[in-house]
């Protein structure tokens, strides 16, 4: 019987190093399948983050995410962002190791990031100096 | 010749038109300057910065060297990015504060460099 996730996350983000564009996400384990069968507790479900540029997706860049509902995932998105300061979305999955099911997407949540925090402010001049 | 009308002249000749007792005012003491740069290399993350980059230099000249006061009295622009020399002239007597950033051509804009102080 292959059964499909139903799942509820509540994805936030936290924690965004400097320049390297590296957040920290949490989620609320799902607790049913789609046909809405309880999930055992036996079940182990590991987790994914997807990515992207656009909002309702598509979401191109998928990162691993196993400890996402124990204690958050702290994942380097440099992929997905790659060094442009902006908004970008993300949502999370469950896939069940027992039907080898992946559920359909958390909701979407938002991280921007600027150019100050992936270090692409330019320095300033060097050498500065008047003479007459 | 006509000592009479001789006579008439010299005097108003003597009268000079008052140029030795009422000099004409001095013009005010202003300066020529150079202010000198060298493009930065890189962003603050470490990627590297070239000319192909810069957008423009902005030169803040302020009597304050709170600059974040923002009481600049000129800002020069120079949209040249290989330039590394402006010539400022006529610039005032007094004590003046220089300071310059970086805008590159994605619009990010550097922080301040180091402060220059000049008195003129």
């Amino acid at each position: 019987m292959k059964k499909t996730l139903n799942f509820l996350l509540l994805m936030c983000l936290s924690v965004v190093s400097y320049a390297a564009p590296t957040s920290t996400f949490t989620a609320s384990a799902p607790t049913q399948y789609e046909n809405g069968d309880i999930i055992p507790g036996d079940e182990v479900l590991t987790y994914m983050v997807y990515c992207g540029t656009t909002p309702g997706g598509p979401y191109n860049f998928a990162y691993n995410a196993n400890n996402l509902v124990l204690s958050g995932q702290a994942i380097d998105v440099a992929t997905c962002v790659q060094g442009v300061p902006g908004t970008y979305y993300f949502v999370a999955t469950a896939i069940s190791s027992k039907f080898g099911t992946e559920s359909g997407f958390s909701n979407e949540t938002t991280r921007t990031y600027t150019a100050d925090a992936l270090g692409k402010v330019p320095l300033p001049p060097t050498l500065f100096q008047i003479t007459q | 010749m006509n000592w009479r009308l001789l006579i008439p002249l010299a005097l108003l000749a003597g009268c000079g038109g008052g140029s030795d007792s009422d000099p004409l005012p001095t013009p005010p003491h202003t300066c020529s300057i150079y202010v000198n740069w060298e493009p930065p290399t890189e962003y603050t993350g470490g990627a590297p910065l070239t000319i192909e980059d810069i957008q423009k230099y902005l030169v803040f000249v302020s009597f304050t060297e709170d600059l974040d006061a923002e009481q600049f009295s000129m800002i020069v622009e120079v949209t040249d990015a290989a330039m590394i020399q402006l010539n400022i002239r006529n610039l005032p007597a007094g004590t003046w504060f220089f300071a310059m950033k970086l805008e590159d051509k994605k619009g990010e804009v550097s922080a301040y460099s180091n402060l220059q102080e000049f008195t003129c």
